[in-house]
């Protein structure tokens, strides 16, 4: 097996008309912590699903392990390989030392390499003390950890992890994020899926941007942030849902032609060759100042990278060709 | 072994589901107590039954007392005077001349049931109640050597007088015509049983009581009644001829219908509902993925398949146990059933634990798993209704080695109704070989079955990858 351990050439995907993956093209090194970051519907998990051969592709080719994907299943290699879904993947009426038992015995694990790795699997993931307890009595995001601790069992060289972190809360989410790294650091090669840009920024070696079923950007954070000139950017939060601030930049993007922005609802993301300009010229404007709750330069990262990249999948308030402004619909980003 | 140990998960997930208690037990259970007290509770529990009588025997003269023995006309009275226990006659007895004429009538159900009696009914009753009052004197003298030592020569004389009566060999046979499968029928053999036993019983003291007076012996002893009617009930053989009673119209009261139909036909429901428990269990595990995810590990189709089977036979056999149990507890039940019953019983569950997991692999590869639950409810209750609507006027189809098959043996159930019924009946009346064919052909339909499961669940359910 050579170091890549994915790779993927021109997967397509149709549902009837609709493409869901389109001339989706990528490898994936041994060792990396590799995300896939798209909005919902992007076509992230039918691509998880093609490489961990759930589902067939209409064409293209990928391999895993160095197995063609639609004979991994026949192959010792499908052993090497685990994934965590967006679902619980656990038995909700086991308790956790059954579930994982269970796991670790469908893949013939020996009785004493299985208490060795269940022991070692309750304490690494904060299962102590809640072995005799039944998934369905657990949290949110103590079920998570149960499936990623079950997903481990046969010691995957390569793990699918397909949104591990919706419905979690912060601190949860945190939890998790720390065992991601430390699967990262002990060498088993992540492919990560996810909307969330702090997730995938903290934790990815690379990152894929898809959306629409196209690879949209591929490379490190700083890379995806450099290629995008996502160097600095204005960020304002107004107090309210207004408009005026909107027709403000309007009227200066006349002036200054390379100014762009995103609009979120009531938070302004510019980009501009005179950010300190702009922004002071804001600061004086005492009609808009007035609704203004938060203003500053910050350098931009991969989450304002990732939203002027994905602005075409939201409502636009106003054609781009006069402002390319955007407004993103409630609950389509974060 | 993976596949017990799936089996046992299996068996725990089942048993930890609120709806499994619900309707796999909850359900069942409340018609088995309803059904069971109502069968109690209104229905007369004996009522006097139509008995025919025919007697080729002749009487004998009595060697110890040299008086004629007319043991058919005194068995006849027993017969007629005996009373069931709501102060009833048990027996209307019509007399027969003809032992054709008397299965016609059974046949018609105009009679439940016959009595034959052999043509040395007299001699062979008379040697039989001599030979054990010969027995209890033996007894009875034995103990009188330590109570008048005395007496030894006197109480040895006797002894050898007995002896000639020691010697006298005894075989009875008596037959019984009907449709032992019919309760009221069943019933009516197991009081003539018993009366016979209480006849010869009560003879053996007679005749006991003619001895000690011919001994002329002074000293007093008592018999053991009991111990004389425990070993009657060991020496008479009966013969049971089967009549089915096939023409007439079948009027059985309520708690032979229990008996007869309700208590295994609840039990073998019971153990397809636990078919419910599986479907959902299999739907969850298809809709979380983890079906797809058990397929990436080392366990194979028929592993998985495997873990099913065992594990709802199991759940079937506990469902069986449990609701005899609970019958037994009720009083609708007796579990002093001859062993290769209960066998013949337990495989059953067996193999109908395999058809409801089968059933439940069929249904759920179609089905989504809220919906099939109740039509399976739906399915189970009509199969049994139609098996229980057999024992009306149901005409055998043909007939090969000797038994009788209607088109009713296509409905799976039917064999293993039959086999519970009839194991249960077994203890005095059904023949083994006859419950052994019915079980063999459920075997057969548990095989053809879970072949058709096995295929259709791998073909829709255990492929990995979707082609869509």
């Amino acid at each position: 097996m050579t170091d890549c351990v994915i790779e993927c050439k021109n997967i397509v995907k149709k549902f009837e008309d609709y493409k869901a993956v389109n001339e989706v093209s990528f490898e994936v090194h041994k060792g990396e912590l590799f995300t896939l970051l798209g909005p919902n519907g992007a076509g992230k998990t039918t691509l998880v699903k093609i490489l961990t051969g759930q589902l067939a592709a209409t064409s293209g080719s990928a391999k895993v392990l160095g197995e063609k994907v639609d004979e991994i299943l026949k192959s010792d290699m499908k052993y090497k390989l685990s994934y965590v879904p967006q679902e619980h993947l656990i038995w909700e009426d086991l308790t956790v030392f059954e579930n994982i038992n269970l796991m670790g015995k469908l893949y013939g694990l020996k009785k004493l390499e299985l208490t060795k790795k269940i022991e070692g699997l309750i304490k690494d993931f904060g299962l102590k003390g809640h072995e005799k307890k039944r998934a369905e009595k657990l949290s949110g995001g103590m079920k998570r950890k149960l499936s990623i601790a079950m997903s481990l069992m046969n010691d995957p060289l390569l793990l699918f992890l397909d949104e591990p972190t919706t419905g979690l809360d912060v601190h949860a989410r945190t939890l998790l994020m720390e065992d991601l790294k430390r699967l990262k650091n002990a060498g088993t090669t992540l492919i990560l899926t996810t909307h969330l840009m702090e997730e995938a920024e903290a934790l990815s070696s690379r990152v894929l941007i898809i959306n629409k079923g196209k690879v949209v950007s591929i490379g490190s954070v700083e890379e995806l942030v450099q290629q995008h000139d996502g160097e600095k950017i204005l960020q304002v939060g107004l107090t309210k849902d207004s408009d005026e601030f909107e027709e403000y930049l309007k009227d200066k993007k006349k002036s200054d032609s390379y100014l762009d922005y995103l609009r979120i609802k009531d938070t302004f993301f510019i980009k501009s060759t005179i950010l300190t300009e702009l922004m002071d010229d804001i600061m004086s404007n005492e009609s808009i100042m007035d609704d203004v709750m938060e203003i500053n330069i910050k350098r931009g990262g991969l989450k304002e990278t990732f939203l002027f990249i994905t602005r075409e999948i939201y409502d636009t308030a106003v054609p781009s060709s006069e402002g390319s402004s955007v407004i993103v619909k409630e609950g389509g980003g974060e | 072994m993976i596949v017990i140990d799936l089996a046992i998960i299996r068996i725990k997930q089942v048993i930890r589901s609120k709806e499994f208690y619900f309707y796999v037990i909850g359900f069942p259970l409340f018609f088995l107590i309803l059904f069971g007290f109502l069968s109690k509770g209104w229905a007369p529990t004996t009522k006097t039954l139509d008995i025919g009588f025919y007697s080729a025997d002749s009487p004998v003269v009595d060697p110890l007392t040299s008086e004629l023995l007319d043991m058919e006309k005194e068995f006849y009275n027993a017969l007629n005077t005996h009373q069931n226990d709501k102060g009833l006659k048990t027996f209307t007895l019509e007399n027969y001349t003809n032992i054709e004429t008397l299965d016609t009538d059974i046949q018609e159900l105009t009679i439940e049931g016959g009595i034959e009696l052999p043509d040395d009914f007299s001699l062979q009753a008379g040697n039989i109640s001599r030979f054990y009052a010969s027995l209890i004197l033996t007894q009875s003298l034995t103990e009188a050597f330590s109570l008048y030592p005395a007496e030894w020569f006197g109480i040895n004389e006797s002894l050898y007088q007995i002896t000639p009566y020691l010697e006298t060999s005894a075989n009875l046979i008596i037959k019984f015509h009907g449709d032992v499968t019919l309760q009221t029928t069943m019933q009516a053999y197991t009081s003539i049983w018993q009366i016979m036993s209480e006849f010869l019983g009560n003879y053996s003291v007679i005749h006991a009581n003619s001895i000690w007076s011919e001994l002329k012996l002074t000293y007093a002893l008592s018999f053991d009644l009991n111990l004389t009617q425990q070993s009657t009930n060991n020496t008479i053989s009966s013969e049971v001829l089967l009549i089915s009673a096939g023409t007439g119209d079948v009027v059985e009261d309520f708690q032979s219908e229990f008996f007869a139909r309700l208590l295994p036909g609840q039990i073998l429901q019971t153990i397809l509902m636990s078919a419910v428990s599986a479907i959902w269990l299999l739907d969850e595990e298809n809709k979380t993925g983890m079906l797809k995810r058990m397929k990436l590990t080392k366990l194979n189709s028929i592993q998985y398949l495997g873990g099913i089977l065992l594990a709802w036979s199991i759940i079937a056999l506990l469902q069986g146990i449990f609701m005899l149990v609970f019958a037994a507890i009720l009083g609708f039940f007796n579990f002093a059933i001859n062993p290769l019953a209960w066998l013949f019983m337990l495989l059953t569950m067996i193999l109908l634990g395999v058809i409801t997991a089968t059933i439940a692999l069929l249904v759920g590869s179609f089905i989504q798993a809220r919906v099939a639950a109740p039509i399976l409810i739906l399915f189970a209750s009509t199969i049994h209704m139609f098996v229980a609507e057999y024992y009306t006027d149901i005409k055998p189809a043909f007939t090969y080695a000797g038994k009788s098959f209607s088109w009713f043996d296509l409905i799976f159930l039917r064999p293993a109704f039959l086999v519970m019924k009839n194991s249960m009946l077994m203890e005095s009346v059904s023949g083994a070989t006859n419950v052994l064919f019915d079980l063999l052909l459920l075997f057969i339909w548990a095989v053809v079955i879970f072949i058709a499961g096995a295929i259709i669940f791998s073909k829709f359910k255990l492929r990995y990858a979707e082609k869509e």
